[in-house]
Formats: C-alpha cells, structure tokens, sequence
C-alpha cells in the first residue's frame, strides 16, 4: 500500500500514459499545462503515489477574479476589494485506470486547502470550480459546491466555509 | 484612432511572415469588409487579429457575473453556510493504492 501525494506538475512526472477518457483534458496535460505555469497562466499539480513518476489525476490551479456586470455605488463601498479574487480550478481529471478511488477528491480537498491558505497570504473569497459537463457538476455537488444560480455550471464555495469544514 | 490600434500600427519596424488557410468564401467575406473600410486584408486582419489577443489575454481569468450571481456570491461569502458533511468528509480525504 503506497500513499496517494499532491505535487507540483514537473519533466520529472510521466504524462505520456495519462488517459482520463477525455480527448481535450489529456491533451492539456501532455502539451499546455507545463507551457501554461511557465506563462503563469496557471499551475498544474499532479496526484501520484508517494515516491513514484506515473501521473494518476491533475489539478490546474489559478487565481480569478470576480467582476460584477452592475457594480452600484453603495454595493461598492461594502466590498472588501473589487475586482474580488477567487480560487480557479479550470481542469481536474483522473486517470482511468485509477477512476473511483478518491484521487480527484483528493485533488479537490488540496485545491480547497490552497484557497484557505490564499486567503491568509495574499487575498481569496472562494474557490470556483468550472463543470463542463453534466456528470462533472453532480460530481461537485455531491462534494460540497453549490451553483449560485439554476443552470449554472460553475459552482462556488466560500473560504470560511472551507475553513468550517476543516475544522468540524 | 485610439492608443491600441496606434501601438499596434506604430510597432512595425519588423514584420513577420503569417501565412494560413482559410475557406474561400470567408476570405471573400472578410476582403469585402476590409473594403469598405477601405483597408488593405493585410492590415484589416493584423487590427482584428491583434484587438482580439489583447481582449482574452485581459478577460483571462475574469469572471462576469449578472446580478443574481452577484447577490447569491456576497449572500455566500456574508452569511458562509455551515458545511455539509460531504464537505467535511471531503476536507479529511486521504488515499492510498
């Protein structure tokens, strides 16, 4: 039995076998993701077993910020800051072979305690976690994630809720 | 003309070569566009091109929200729910193979 670990993406971790059955998230993986944290766009980080290379699930992590299409004068002043900074999560996918384990909620408690800890460095209200599919949002739901609004796939968890969680 | 399209038509000093395909009935589309504006393909496409990578590298990241998003977010982060226990369990996953 090998402890599953969170690490940052490196040339070091084997990305050639990853197959999460999904074209366009193996394809981020193998050919964006180092590109994307060299760019800063964002930063991938992979679940492996303690001590070994082979990639079981990923995580690509960035900070968003939250703009409001109306912005009154009076709902101004009662923010803390504006644009408000949150916690992106763009790609989470698992290996196949491994689906079903607990690696992507293991990927997902890591991005959750990376928000927490944001928030206590540089600034973070939530965590955002984008589904772009339907099973994907059950997926979130069934975690803990809510939708602001009916419809939406984009789902939402506040920080001190995180940190409630934490500490229960 | 506005400070973007200024610096994107003052910075030429040297060019690159940008060569593509496109389907010809597009192509005529965007000539007769460029036409009336009396632009050249060239210098229509390079505008557009160029207007376009500035907008995403700036709304990289951004997200818009109407204002029932809006209200639902400050509810969320002003009165934070207590979390369910899918959460908690959630927050204490640990594996192993």
């Amino acid at each position: 039995m090998s402890k599953v670990v969170v690490e940052l993406l490196t040339k070091a971790h084997d990305r050639k076998g990853f197959d999460c059955g999904k074209l366009e998230q193996n394809e981020f993986l193998k050919q964006r993701a180092r590109k994307h944290a060299e760019l800063n766009y964002s930063r991938t980080w992979v679940s492996i077993e303690e001590g070994h290379s082979r990639i079981l699930g990923y995580v690509t992590l960035s900070m968003g910020n939250i703009v409001f299409e109306n912005l009154t004068e009076e709902l101004r002043i009662r923010l803390p800051r504006y644009p408000m900074p949150v916690l992106h999560v763009g790609q989470l996918a698992t290996d196949s072979s491994v689906q079903g384990r607990g690696i992507g909620s293991l990927l997902l408690r890591f991005a959750a305690e990376k928000a927490i800890e944001a928030s206590a460095t540089v600034g973070c209200f939530a965590i955002e976690l984008i589904a772009d599919n339907p099973k994907a949002f059950d997926w979130y739901l069934k975690r803990g994630f809510s939708p602001l609004v009916a419809g939406s796939l984009r789902l939402y968890q506040s920080v001190e809720t995180l940190k409630l969680a934490v500490e229960s | 003309m506005n400070e973007e399209r200024k610096m994107a038509s003052t910075r030429s000093m040297e060019t690159a070569r940008v060569e593509f395909r496109m389907p010809a009935d597009l192509k005529s589309e965007v000539e007769e566009a460029a036409a009336l504006l009396g632009a050249t393909f060239t210098s229509f496409a390079t505008e557009i091109l160029v207007a376009r990578a500035r907008q995403v590298k700036l709304e990289y990241g951004l997200t818009v929200m109407n204002d029932r998003e809006r209200d639902a977010f400050l509810e969320m982060l002003e009165k934070p729910a207590k979390p369910s226990d899918s959460l908690v369990k959630l927050m204490s996953t640990q594996v192993t193979l």
